[in-house]
């Protein structure tokens, strides 16, 4: 029952992290790719390079960087299968 | 106000180092002298300073509790600086669990049988390593936990704390990662619209004002500055 509890706990927890963090990313990403935007096309309005930013953010969600988010959830069960195996 | 966050700032520091140094794991250098179980009835107050019964087994209000009592150096500074003194030290060897604290421990049967292989006296002494969490308090009646027993040749061994030290880098980390993530997204997703809300609001001020009459505006001089 207790591991059951551990489970759902820690899948509670790596999912905020997860979402937290993959918010970030992409946050930051489009942040980045908005200025490089405004760089590229001085003095055109701002509302159309939303679909260039949008198509920019896609791009870096396929990006390795990205997809090993997954880490947050295998690195917590890795680490508590080698606090389990070293401590017993 | 400074003070006061001062004050604050201590207090949340304090509550921090307590509860790590509770929780994380510490090294000492000791001999076992003699392993024993005693019966166990907690209170209110010490009961949180105990685990749970063995992993498996039925929660009772009280049980047998299987004790390590040894002889350990003595250190400063949480271990950093080792001495000659010496002094008792008896841990507590109960299973932590699936829980909390997450060190996973099934295995107090076993390292209480380590322990018992281990016992030596003061003229053959037999040192050993004892990895542990917890606190000693004799008014509470609190041991800390021992999670692990490790031989060594002499009692001149400093062990290195190296989870302790990628833990606090690790948490160093998260901490910086936490504060970028909470700037950005004050940045992108609370500014925007409380500026929005304050534009709003400039706006209805600004026809409520126009509606007013004299005399009351006169008396809007008399009151505070409005916030911006």
């Amino acid at each position: 029952m207790n591991f059951v509890r551990l489970i759902v706990l820690a899948a509670l927890i790596c999912t905020v992290i997860y979402v937290a963090v993959a918010w970030y990313l992409r946050s930051i990403t489009r942040e980045r790719l908005e200025k490089e935007w405004a760089a590229a096309h001085p003095g055109r309005d701002p509302v159309e390079r939303s679909a260039d930013v949008e198509a920019g953010v896609e791009e870096f969600k396929q990006s390795l960087g990205y997809r090993a988010l997954w880490l947050i959830y295998v690195v917590p069960v890795a680490l508590i299968a080698i606090t389990w195996f070293t401590t017993n | 106000m400074r003070r006061l966050r001062i004050a604050f700032r201590t207090i949340i520091f304090l509550i921090l180092f307590a509860f790590f140094h509770y929780l994380l794991p510490q090294h000492d250098v000791a001999r076992v002298t003699s392993t024993e179980v005693i019966r166990a009835d907690f209170s209110w107050y010490n009961r949180m300073f105990y685990a749970q019964a063995d992993s498996g087994a039925a929660e009772l209000s009280n049980r047998d509790l299987r004790l390590i009592n040894t002889v350990r150096k003595r250190s400063f500074l949480l271990g950093f600086i080792p001495r000659d003194a010496e002094r008792v030290m008896v841990f507590r060897n109960e299973d932590t669990g699936w829980i909390w604290p997450p060190y996973f421990k099934f295995d107090s049967s076993d390292l209480q049988a380590e322990a018992a292989a281990v016992v030596s006296t003061a003229a053959e002494p037999q040192w050993v390593v004892i990895t542990h969490y917890g606190w000693r308090n004799r008014f509470f009646t609190v041991f800390p936990n021992a999670v692990g027993i490790r031989p060594i040749e002499g009692p001149n061994v400093y062990p290195i704390p190296w989870f302790n030290i990628f833990f606090f880098i690790f948490l160093v980390f998260g901490w910086a990662l936490a504060r970028a993530m909470w700037r950005q997204f004050r940045e992108r997703k609370i500014d925007p619209v409380l500026e929005d809300v304050s534009d709003a609001a400039a706006r209805v001020g600004d026809e409520v004002a126009d509606r007013r009459g004299r005399i009351s505006q006169w008396l809007d001089t008399w009151r505070s500055k409005p916030r911006r």
